[in-house]
């Protein structure tokens, strides 16, 4: 018996381990609750990565490429939620934020059970900038990427401008749509990275400053992009140098985009204001902005600032009237034959 | 070899030359001056004046003096002659030249005319110090006697 003690003792480790195990699995498991929905926008398009979250709880989940959200949570935390309706909220930028009702009340869970719960369909519109400014600031903004500067509005006094054709939007739906076409216009005409800012329902597009020829065409690079006044090239042009005074011309191009109709202020710009505005603005279009609708009112205007400055003169004044008009200007810069 | 040429003769070849070498530059700043294409006209115009027209005095006074006078005609050498011609030419295109790189630097906004002038200032002030000497040396030295010299 002495030998066999060992054995025996093996064999009762084994099966009260056994037991223990058995034991634990056959614990009753914690419920849990679930609610599934759906955010989509006004177009019943699914919407990604927008927060949904169980109002009165530290409990939330993102929705995915499709707009779908399963939102869980223990009993025990669900326990937590005050009386009333069990509400999600749904919050993504340039949306208004979304709250439904997904019952009237938390029903009793039961150890063991999942609750599962169907949200109604989250709709979410999109809100125009004026609108997002007042809701950022009356509640404190998370960290986010650089809010879009804003350009003096409503914009100074331009030597010329003029007003794009209609047919230039056509078939944008969204505001991104307008920029890629300027963009793609821009890039065909020679121009490099613009520069964004933020108007009343809308954005505006500042281009680099140019050297232009007094018939408003770009003079050839690398003496476009130069703030210095080329030199004089043939002789011919020397020696009419020697008798007449030359004064070099230069320009700014600021394309707005927006449907609320505006008239340039009496202020004058200077040329370093000016080219301040390529440095100031953001590189690219924000999605957000770039998400929002383009209506049929939208228009695109260019707003031309040509500078003159005199052999006499410190500093170049702008010019308070183009000799030529703006249409053929941004012809003769070949942005409006390139347009699509 | 002839060394020596009438002083008169020379005074008025050398007369000749400087009034050609100030015509061109007078006119052109005065045509500038015009058009209103410097800051400051009067600063312009008192730096050219002394570059021109101090010596333009001396040699027409001079020649008249001489003119005036009853003695015989007088030789001078023509070293001296040759040296007052070639110092006077060298001089007129230093002082045309210095105008053209003023003008050619305002019209392409590197720099005014004024301050273009002042830098230039500097060279032709050493210059036109020679020039005098050789000038009033030229036009005050007594008159050398005829030499004959054969080949």
């Amino acid at each position: 018996m002495k030998r066999h003690r060992p054995l025996v003792f093996c064999w009762v480790a084994l099966w009260v381990q056994v037991w223990l195990a058995l034991s634990a699995g056959a614990q009753p498991t914690p419920g849990r609750l679930v609610i599934k929905g759906r955010v989509v926008t006004v177009d019943s398009i699914g919407i990604h990565e927008v927060l949904v979250q169980l109002v009165g709880l530290p409990v939330a989940t993102s929705t995915d490429s499709w707009g779908n959200f399963s939102l869980e949570t223990t009993r025990s935390v669900a326990g937590r939620l005050p009386s009333g309706p069990v509400s999600i909220r749904a919050t993504h930028a340039g949306y208004a934020d979304q709250q439904v009702d997904v019952v009237p009340g938390l029903p009793t869970m039961v150890d063991g059970q999942t609750l599962a719960l169907a949200a109604p369909l989250l709709v979410m519109r999109a809100i125009r900038p004026r609108m997002m400014r007042r809701l950022m600031s009356a509640s404190p903004a998370p960290a986010q990427a650089p809010q879009m500067p804003t350009l003096d509005w409503p914009p100074p006094k331009p030597s010329t401008q003029c007003v794009l054709p209609p047919q230039f939007l056509a078939g944008a739906t969204q505001l991104r749509h307008a920029d890629d076409r300027l963009r793609t216009a821009l890039s065909r005409a020679g121009y490099g990275t613009p520069a964004y800012y933020q108007i009343p329902n809308g954005f505006a597009l500042v281009t680099q400053l140019e050297q232009i020829s007094p018939d408003a065409k770009p003079l050839p690079a690398p003496q476009r992009w130069s703030v210095q006044i080329a030199p004089t090239q043939k002789v011919a042009d020397w020696l009419k140098s020697l008798v007449i005074a030359r004064a070099g011309r230069f320009r700014v191009l600021v394309f707005t985009v927006t449907d609320a109709p505006f008239a340039p202020s009496r202020t004058e710009i200077s040329r370093k204001a000016a080219m301040a505005w390529l440095g100031n603005g953001l590189n690219v279009l924000p999605p957000a902005i770039g998400a929002q609708p383009c209506s049929a009112d939208c228009r695109v205007t260019a707003l031309v600032y040509e500078f003159e400055k005199v052999e006499t003169q410190p500093e170049s004044k702008l010019v308070p009237q183009s000799s030529v008009l703006g249409g053929v200007q941004l012809v003769r810069t070949g942005i409006l034959p390139a347009l699509p | 070899m002839v060394s020596s040429i009438p002083k008169t003769q020379a005074q008025r070849r050398l007369v000749l030359l400087w009034f050609v070498m100030a015509a061109l530059p007078t006119m052109l700043l005065g045509y500038n001056t015009q058009q209103d294409r410097f800051t400051d006209p009067t600063a312009v115009w008192q730096w050219f004046s002394p570059y021109l027209f101090p010596t333009l005095l001396l040699m027409v006074g001079t020649l008249r003096t001489n003119e005036d006078s009853a003695a015989a005609p007088a030789l001078s050498s023509l070293f001296y002659y040759r040296l007052c011609m070639g110092l006077s030419l060298f001089y007129g295109l230093a002082l045309f030249g210095t105008l053209l790189n003023g003008l050619t630097n305002q019209s392409n906004h590197t720099r005014q005319m004024l301050e273009s002038l002042k830098h230039a200032g500097l060279m032709l002030t050493g210059i036109q110090g020679l020039l005098n000497l050789a000038l009033g040396a030229f036009f005050v030295a007594p008159p050398s006697k005829a030499v004959a010299s054969t080949k």
